[in-house]
Order: C-alpha cells, then structure tokens, then sequence
C-alpha cells in the first residue's frame, strides 16, 4: 500500500515539475520535445555544436537552442527595462530594431523569450534557434 | 522555281517548328543540356516530353544576365572552375561563430553542391563545357558554416552580406524546414529576390523557407514535364522548373579528386568510379529560376521583387502531375458543399471526391471532379450531410485508390466551417512551370 502510495506521489510530483517546452512562432504556440544531445552526436552527426540543447518539434526537424535569444522591439522605449529585467547582454543589433541578447543560464533562454514574446512593446522573442541546413 | 519555292517553304517551316533547338552554341555538353534546349536527337533517344524544357525560345542569343550580380548561398565552391572563376566578384564566408571570411573551398572532398548549383546559373558561353541559364552574370558567393549547423544571426548576416555586395538575386538550394519569426521577419525586409529549393521529400512544405511569401519557392519537374514525385509540394510553392530524376541535370563539378566526377562535369548521366553522382534535385530546379531571373533582370533591371514575382505568376505553363493534392480546402456554407482547394491533376484525371463521417464511419460520394481554371479542381457534393465532421478523400473512379486526403470539415448550425480557410496565396499556386519565353514577352 505505501508502495503504491509513494509511486502516486511520484507521479504528482513529477507532473507538478515537468517543464512545459514550447517556443512561439508566427502567434502559434509551438510544441518542443527535448532530444539528448549525446545521442544526436555519437549517432548521426559528430559536427553537431555543443553548448546546445535540442528539441524535436511537431514537424520532427531538430533545432537547438544556446544561450541567446532575438528580440524585434516595436519600439525601443521598453529597450532599458526589458534588458534589465531579464539581466540580459546585448550582442549586437542584427538588423533594424532586432537584437541579438545572451541570457546567463543555458537552461533560461526559453522561458524568458516566452515571457518576453508576451510583452507589448515586442513583436517576437524567440531563442536564436540552430538549425541544420540541408542540401537538397 | 516551284521546286525552289517549295524548298524554301519547307526549310522556313523546318527552321520553325522548334525554335528552342540552338545548333550554333558551341559548348559541347549544351546538346544534353535538355532543361535548357530542346535538341532533338538527344530528347528522341531519351523520350524526353517536347515540352519538358523552359522554353528558351532564342532568349539566349539576346540576353545572358550580363550586368546582373547574383548571389549564391552554399556549402562551398571551387572558384578556380574555369566555367566560373572570371565571373566571380566576391567570396563571403560565415563560420558558426558569425565570424565573416572570405574562404569559400568546398569543405570536403566530393563536396560538390555550390559547385555544381553555381554552375547551372553562370557556366561560361564559350567552346568548353556546358552554359549556364545566364553566363554572363556577376557572382557573390557565400559559403555557410561548414558543419551544416546555422543559427538566425548567422543567417541574417548570410543575406546581409549578400545584399550589401550588391546581389539582385540569392539562390538557395538548401533549407532547414524550419523557419523563425526572426528569419521571416527578416526576408520580408529584402527587395531582391531570393530563390529557395522546396526539398526532396515529397511532403508538404510546411514551414520551410521555400514556403515564405517574400520567396520565390521552386519545385522540380522530369523529362516527362510532371512534378517529379520526390519535390515537396503545396499551395505556397511558387512555380517548378527541371530538376531532373531519370535524366540528371548537367552541372559542373570540382576540378580533379576534389570532385565527385574526374573531369569538372557533372553530366546527365554521369557515372564514375562505379557509382552514379547524377545531379539531380530542387537544388538543380532552383539555379534555373535564378538564372531566369537574372536574363529578366537584364532586360529590364528596375524590375521589383513583388513585380518579379507577379510576372512569375502570370507567365508559367500549366503541367500535369503525379501526385494531386488537396490543401486548404474551401467549401461553401451549405449542407451541399461546394469542395475547391484539390490542385495538381492533369487535364484528363479520372479522379473523384469522397467524405467519410468522422462520427458514424460512414462514406458519402463519389462525386466527380470538374476543372475549373488555374490549376484547381473543384466537386458538389449531392448528398445532404448531417451535422458533424468530415474528411476529403481524393480518390482514383476505378479502383478506389486513395489518393490524397484533407483535414477535416464541420457541419453545423453555421454552415461548414474549418480551422484554416485563409489562403496564403492566390490561388494560381500549383504546378505552373517555368516559360521563359512567355515571361521575357511580358517585360
């Protein structure tokens, strides 16, 4: 019984935990599915770039994210507040009104270009997304 | 005198009756060049279509992109070709960590993608070789990192660097099939005209650069003049163009044992060392948009990229097509809907529409199909529906073959609705292919 008791909580708990992976793209919601890097590298491509992590998305192509995000600014008015709020590093500017950021950790990068896509003066937010191109 | 007259009549009509062969070029590959020129010898032996090329008409003699500086975005390039090395005015590099450089080399041996698509739009008009679609134009060419791996900021900076050493047209015979807000947002700035591959997949193109309203997105077809059946398909695909399946398409290659072939050629049946290295794909298909687009843009150099794409539009040849499809469907508010949204069959398709009910597994049809103009096909449904939800089944008459499906739809109190009824595009956007004599008559 206590067995099956502490399976439960488990299974609460880990549900209360999980992580809710997504990016936002074109005003939809955009589902991820973490892939382990390891597997990726050893298995299918040893170029792959470290420092990454990758997801699947709904359409099964794999994209990574690091440690920077982009940021289009409607308006540079909320340029200050965003970057401090966030504790972000300005890399440079990528073209007009758009800018390259780091973010601290790693771990971060998707939940604050989701809290920051949300945002008013923002026309889109998202990690500077890798990308595997392919010769067709 | 009759007799001469006769003979005269006869070699006026001879002349005439396939102004797309060019017997005076002298480049001694351009004979097996069949996406480019209609030679007869070569496509009887080859039961190649008549039609299976773009047309070429005697463009050729007057315009060759002189002038037009085009950018190729790729994986690498031997820029000692002698087919290409005169016509090159820049080199760009792109590492993964954004750093620019100017070492475009292939990134391994073999590697002869950037080669071989360089090549299709700008090999020399000369006595060696093969043509390219434009010989004369000017080439920027950019080699992304060589791992294959790219971020937006290194993509951005790819196109920046493009624009800024003045490109007028990009080819991109790659993708990554996923595009970002920032990507997207990004293109949609550019007033040059950038050309991408729509994949080899035989999917639909989803979110895939090709699929980008601000793109021109190029499919492929074969030597029977049919989309081939591994080109990614669906409404956003902009036009197709000869990509090659059972014939390759002629392309150069990497000097010596740096390329795939021994001798700098890619040819339409190449075969070396054992294995076949046939150039054949959407990457063929788009260099030959691109150097379309250049001979337009000789002609008339003031020419927009909305208006590049427009003349895109009215100018290609309808063609048939292996695989139909049914993408966003549309139907009328009624218990007997109207069905348009079914693309890419052939003129004479024996091909017929059923609904089956998602709520009681029951089928409704089949009803026939009725072309109804610029490539799309259109049925009524006689039965009166039920309320509920309904999927579109595109099915051969005969046999009953499922040919292609489509999302659902629902009935109700208001009418026939579905998720997604906004077109992205007109609804011209099929299997039109390329003409280029019909789109230089319109500049």
């Amino acid at each position: 019984m206590i067995r099956y008791f502490l399976i439960f909580s488990l299974g609460v708990v880990v549900h209360l935990f999980a992580r809710d992976v997504f990016y936002y793209n074109n005003g939809k919601k955009i589902d991820l599915s973490p892939v382990d890097t390891q597997n990726i590298s050893k298995r299918s491509d040893a170029r792959i770039p470290s420092a990454t992590e990758y997801y699947k998305t709904p359409n099964d192509t794999l994209i990574g994210v690091s440690n920077q995000l982009i940021i289009k600014f409607k308006n540079l008015d909320s340029f200050k507040e965003i970057v401090n709020t966030y504790k972000l590093t300005l890399l440079k500017e990528i073209y007009k009104n758009t800018y390259l950021f780091k973010v601290d950790a790693l771990s971060d990068t998707l939940d604050i270009s989701n809290q920051i896509y949300k945002l008013k003066s923002v026309k889109f937010a998202h990690p500077n997304f890798i990308r595997k191109a392919k010769e067709r | 005198m009759r007799l001469s007259l006769a003979l005269l009549i006869i070699l006026v009509f001879l002349g005439c009756s396939h102004s797309t062969s060019d017997s005076s070029n002298t480049n001694p590959l351009f004979n097996q060049q069949w996406s480019i020129n209609y030679d007869s010898k070569f496509y009887n032996l080859n039961a190649i279509d008549s039609n299976a090329h773009i047309n070429p008409q005697n463009i050729f003699y007057s315009y060759s992109g002189k002038g037009v500086k085009v950018a190729v975005i790729d994986n690498g390039f031997d820029t000692t070709h002698p087919e290409i090395k005169d016509k090159i005015i820049k080199t760009i590099s792109v590492d993964q960590n954004g750093v620019v450089g100017s070492d475009v080399s292939p990134p391994t041996i073999g590697s002869h993608h950037g080669t071989a698509v360089s090549g299709i739009i700008a090999a020399a008009n000369n006595s060696i070789g093969m043509m390219g679609v434009a010989p004369e134009v000017e080439l920027i060419l950019l080699r992304y990192p060589t791992n294959n791996y790219i971020d937006d900021s290194i993509l951005i900076e790819l196109f920046t660097q493009a624009v800024d050493a003045g490109a007028k047209v990009i080819n991109c015979s790659w993708g990554t099939g996923n595009v970002s807000d920032a990507f997207r947002d990004f293109m949609s700035t550019l007033d040059v005209v950038v050309v991408f591959a729509s994949g080899n997949s035989n999917k639909k193109m989803g979110n895939d650069e090709s699929a980008m309203d601000s793109v021109v997105g190029v499919g492929a077809t074969n030597k029977y003049n049919l989309r081939t059946s591994y080109s990614d398909y669906g409404k956003d695909l902009d036009i197709v163009a000869p990509g090659g399946y059972y014939l390759g398409i002629t392309a150069l290659d990497p000097q010596g044992s740096a390329g795939a072939s021994n001798d700098g050629y890619i040819r339409y049946n190449e075969f070396t060392n054992g294995s076949s290295v046939r150039f054949i794909g959407t990457s063929a298909s788009a260099p030959i948009m691109t150097g379309v687009i250049a001979l337009a843009l000789q002609k008339n150099p003031n020419l927009t990229r909305k208006e590049i794409q427009d003349l895109l539009q009215v100018s290609t040849s309808y063609i048939g097509n292996n695989t139909p499809y049914m993408d966003d469907m549309i139907s009328s508010s009624s218990p007997t809907p109207t069905i348009t949204g079914i693309y890419g069959l052939s003129q004479n398709s024996d091909l017929k529409v059923r609904l089956v009910s998602f709520d009681t597994n029951s089928t409704f049809g089949l009803y026939s199909v009725q072309n109804i103009g610029n490539n799309r096909w259109s049925c009524t449904v006689t039965d009166t529906l039920a309320d509920g939800n309904y999927t579109i089944e595109l099915l051969s008459s005969d046999t009953l073959t499922i040919w292609a499906t489509d999302s659902s739809f629902t009935i109700n109190s208001q009418g026939v609705s579905q998720t997604d009824k906004t077109r992205k595009k007109s609804d011209f956007y099929g299997y039109g292919k390329i003409d280029l004599g019909k789109l230089m008559d319109l500049i």
